[in-house]
């Protein structure tokens, strides 16, 4: 652009912006010259002399600008200039005044910059979890539907094939399916895979608009009871991995479960449904006349026009309607429609993002209040140099316009930090997530999250921004010259005071958050299972083949493998067990005590898990009262013995022994004898208990004998060094049977909390960064206000004061500012804890100690930031301080 | 909006007097920028002070409005300094503006001192 205006310049016979800035340097330089020989002569030494002259003449930049603007022609003698050319100016001029107060602006663009970077990487997260779309079509129309029934505060069970039945033909739906996510054993070249799959009604795909890449879909006549499946869809990396992409791979048989089954089709691409899937196999279609077993997981695609709401009236009314028709198996339940992602996040995801979309949103005000505290503090100062602009031709709009660009070209370099910012915290954050929930969720630093950054950055700048420039433009602006702006210090002090008041009640708000996600985290960690976690190895085995239909074959299977783990050399004992502790739920039961006062009708809901001998030892657990199962009642299914935990037992014999006593299970009507008493075990992940989770009751293995079952090893060193000879050792029982989901108790306890822990840092960060703005601000307003109040401090301090009571004063200023933010913040803490109290693992409700905590923080740390003024005030040499206005 | 003009109205007021107390200044002869600055502080008994600085983007546009003239020359303790002189627009703008004034003060002293 130089060379342009030079080159117009010579043409013209303008002089070109280099000739006339040097030209304008000289004349005021010889006028500061000039200026300080006459200081002299009055006798001042040289220096005052200097300073003097430099502080009569005003700003220089200002007269060079001026100069350049008005002599090249630039800009003419009134404002007239294009806007594009103004607002470079004023971009120009914004980025040199930015330069000049390098602390201020270093503090300001810091600030936002960790505003906007951490406002960033959460949208980051909540866009790659709650908004980005689905990879398929209708995505955003796709709902799970599923059944539960509150008085037994069940969540998530399954609905019936009659229920779906009616829900398909009830118009809310342009179809509807159903699907489970299991897994299946393939025979590798090597060794024997697990591998994710689900089972899709024959429908489903077509309904979401996949097509295959290679081959076709199912047909409604592939739909297939489990384990009699013939047909099998394939993932991309399925087919490169094991057929190294071969074209002519259609009608080639799979190894699943030891059945050969049909391979009809290749899907596309990064194709994984619903979660991580590899292989898909045609879901039987069910009996629409079968209203007893609620295992269906249902799946329905809105009909066009028809949103979530109306969908869950329709639900609602079925539910209604079939409760009717069938009293025994349907009373009590409702039918809901979840959208399709929740059904994998969990429904509290949605609500804990937002919750920490907000806390980043109040930590981003926090950031614009400092900004604007700064901005105001220069406000005397600016205005001044506008009083004079204004004297030369500047108009008012125009003026408030630099001020706004100024903020704006402020905002947009702490936009440029605080992208800076969101790609650590974001690297950081994908860094700690143990398993991605589901591969349509995609956290990542794009192009939306770019622009929502600048889109903030202008946002902020525009709020901090408005503020400043009212003021610096505001109705004081040709009230006088020198001097302009001393008047109304009181005023602009009020308005920076609201301003600390609330950035202090925003932190304690924020701090209040901090404290309660991080102390869930710890509890989650510290909580006890009821068992020793430590050392203790897990994994799982689901027996495939039709050798282990016969019960007895899967008895004998995980009798053999418990003796050979437990004869490893490292292991103390090991056993399986139908759910491992903290992660799987159990299944439910309902049973009534023999002789007891509960009718069938109204049984007790509790967690059945079978186990293998040697489970409680494995697990740590000590007898309340009772013994184990014996040999023979391990391996025999007919002897009808359970061990139940201590609620269940004080729940049905409050004041006597359960030992000896017996229950009848409804659903079998069988009657079992209570052979022993351990304590409670956390079943489900903490955080996500429900009524029945907490009465146990344990069987042998026979009587239920899973094909899936979990191992767990306890050794007598390093869990993780056994992984090795435990593979060996299933491999050594049947090698065509895959381990899967090895991992440390440990790990997985630390793989669950995975959640509470990602919220405490980010909420502990939160809080930090709260205490460090509003402290920083307190400072601000507090060294500003001293700095203002020098001639005021002086004339005490001259009038007998001693330094002791001016620094108690400014101490007391700050503290005040500080409690009345606190007072103002707690009430706000009150309503935020009652929000989280339903969502967070551990909080109930704002507890005194945790206020007190937060608020002694605040103060201290304010008392501390208003400490450093109020020594540089008691430090006021009077003489000095009265000469300095 | 109402205040918005009025202080335009004030602005503009404050500089055309900043102007033609200038071109007064220069009608005696051509003179640096130090030198008005330091004449318009003697004969107003200092009441007149703004910021030194800002009377250069004045002489500048009265520059391009052609009612003065600027000369690089030397200056009483023999330095090279910028010298303004009045050109033959500059005289007659002095004239009118002069005119236009001694209207205005006699008008608001006859209002001030009804005598």
């Amino acid at each position: 652009m130089n060379w342009l205006r030079r080159l117009f310049g010579r043409i013209t016979g303008t002089p070109s912006h280099d000739v006339i800035d040097r030209e304008v340097q000289e004349e005021i330089r010889f006028h500061l010259d000039m200026r300080t020989t006459a200081n002299i002569a009055t006798g001042m030494d040289e220096n005052d002399a200097r300073r003097a002259a430099r502080r009569e003449f005003g700003d220089a930049d200002l007269v060079v600008r001026a100069g350049r603007e008005i002599l090249s022609g630039a800009a003419p003698a009134r404002d007239g200039s294009s806007f594009v050319e103004t607002l470079f100016q004023d971009m120009r001029y914004g980025l040199r005044m930015l330069r000049r107060y390098p602390v201020a602006t270093a503090v300001a663009i810091l600030s936002l910059g960790i505003g906007i970077g951490a406002s960033t990487a959460n949208f980051s997260i909540v866009y790659g979890m709650l908004h980005r779309p689905l990879p398929f079509e209708g995505g955003d129309r796709l709902v799970f539907i599923d059944a539960w029934n509150p008085d037994r505060g069940d969540g998530d069970a399954g609905v019936t094939w009659a229920d779906l039945e009616r829900v398909g033909a009830s118009g809310a739906f342009e179809y509807v399916g159903a699907f489970d996510e299991r897994s299946v054993t393939v025979a590798g070249q090597d060794f024997p895979e697990r591998v994710p799959t689900a089972s899709v009604t024959p429908g489903l795909f077509r309904a979401l608009g996949v097509e295959p890449q290679l081959g076709r879909l199912f047909e409604p006549e592939h739909g297939t009871e489990y384990g009699l499946e013939d047909v099998v869809l394939i993932s991309d990396g399925v087919w490169q991995r094991m057929f190294g992409g071969n074209p002519d791979i259609l009608g080639e048989a799979l190894l699943i479960n030891d059945r050969e089954v049909s391979i009809i089709g290749v899907m596309p691409d990064g194709f994984r449904f619903p979660t991580a899937q590899q292989l898909w196999l045609p879901h039987a279609p069910g009996d629409p006349s079968d209203h007893q077993r609620r295992y269906v997981r249902a799946v329905g695609k809105l009909a066009p026009g028809v949103d979530l709401a109306t969908a869950q009236r329709q639900l609602s009314t079925l539910a209604t309607e079939v409760a009717e028709i069938w009293p025994d198996t349907h009373d009590g339940w409702t039918m809901r429609g979840m959208w399709f992602r929740y059904g994998f996040l969990g429904e509290n995801t949605q609500q804990l993002l937002y919750m920490m979309f907000a806390a980043v949103g109040l930590v981003l005000l926090l950031a614009c209040a400092n900004v604007a505290n700064l901005q105001l503090s220069r406000a005397p100062e600016r205005q001044r140099e506008f009083v004079v602009r204004a004297a030369l031709g500047g108009s008012r709009l125009r003026l408030f316009r630099q001020v706004l660009t100024e903020s704006i070209v402020l905002g947009l370099a702490g936009g440029l930090v605080g992208v800076g910012v969101a790609y650590i915290w974001v690297e950081a954050l994908l860094g700690t997530i143990p398993l991605v929930p589901a591969y349509w969720v995609d956290i990542a630093l794009d192009g939306s999250a770019l622009m929502y950054a600048v889109g903030i950055a202008v946002g902020t700048a525009l709020l901090f921004g408005i503020l400043p420039a009212l003021r610096v433009t505001g109705n004081e602006m040709s009230s006088g010259l020198r001097d302009a702006g001393r008047g109304t210090v009181a005023g602009r002090r009020s308005v920076r005071s609201a301003l600390v008041v609330a950035q202090v009640a925003l932190a304690v708000v924020l701090l209040v958050g901090a404290t309660l996600m991080v102390r869930s985290f710890l509890d989650v960690q510290s909580a006890d299972p009821g068992f020793d976690h430590r050392r203790l190895l897990s994994l799982r085995v689901g027996l495939s083949g039709d050798q282990y239909d016969d019960a007895q074959a899967r008895a004998t299977y995980f009798e053999q493998l418990r003796q050979r783990l437990t004869a490893l050399p490292g292991v103390e004992a090991a056993a399986a067990t139908g759910a491992i502790p903290a992660d799987d739920g159990g299944a439910d039961i309902a049973l009534v005590p023999v002789g007891g006062q509960l009718s069938d009708d109204e049984p007790l809901y509790a967690t059945a898990v079978p186990s293998t001998a040697g489970f409680f030892d494995t697990i740590g657990v000590n007898f309340v009262e009772g013994r184990d199962f014996n040999t023979v009642e391990s391996s025999d299914g007919d002897r009808k013995v359970v061990i139940v935990g201590t609620s269940l037992a004080q729940r049905l014999w409050p004041s006597r022994s359960a030992v000896g006593e017996q229950v009848r299970f409804v659903a079998t009507g069988s009657e079992y004898e209570i052979i022993g008493v351990v304590p409670d075990l956390q079943y489900e992940e903490f955080g996500e208990d429900t009524l029945s989770a907490r009465l146990q009751v344990h069987f042998p293995y026979p009587p239920i004998a899973w094909r899936s079952m979990a191992l767990l090893v306890r050794g007598r060193g390093a869990p993780a060094e056994l992984v090795d000879s435990v593979r060996t050792a299933v491999a050594a029982v049947d090698s065509s049977q895959a381990p899967y989901d090895i991992l440390t108790m440990t790990e997985r306890r630390a793989f669950n909390a995975w959640g509470e822990r990602a919220m405490g840092q980010s909420f502990g960060m939160f809080g930090g960064l709260a205490l460090v703005l509003a402290v920083f601000g307190v400072y601000a307003v507090i060294a500003h206000s001293v700095a203002q109040r020098t001639r005021e401090m002086g004339v005490r301090l001259a009038l007998g004061a001693t330094p002791r009571d001016v620094v108690r004063d400014v101490v007391t200023s700050g503290a005040k500012l500080t409690l009345a933010g606190v007072v103002i913040g707690t009430g706000l803490a009150v309503v935020v804890t009652r929000l989280l109290a339903g969502l967070v693992y551990g909080v109930s409700a704002l507890e005194p100690i945790v206020l007190m905590g937060v608020t002694g923080l605040l103060v201290g740390a304010a008392i501390l930031a208003s400490l450093l003024p109020a020594r540089r005030a008691a430090r006021v040499d009077p003489t000095e301080a009265l000469r300095a206005d | 909006m109402k205040k918005t003009k009025d202080n335009a109205d004030r602005g503009d007021l404050l500089r055309g007097a900043l102007e033609m107390l200038v071109l007064r200044t220069l009608d005696e002869g051509a003179m640096h920028g130090f030198g008005i600055t330091e004449a318009l502080r003697d004969r107003s008994d200092t009441v007149l002070t703004v910021d030194e600085g800002s009377m250069y983007p004045a002489l500048y546009r009265m520059q391009r409005r052609g009612w003065i003239a600027a000369e690089w020359g030397r200056s009483e303790n023999n330095r090279r300094a910028k010298f303004y002189s009045l050109t033959d627009d500059g005289r007659q703008h002095l004239e009118t503006a002069t005119e236009r004034w001694s209207r205005f003060s006699r008008a608001v002293a006859r209002v001030m001192d009804p005598a």
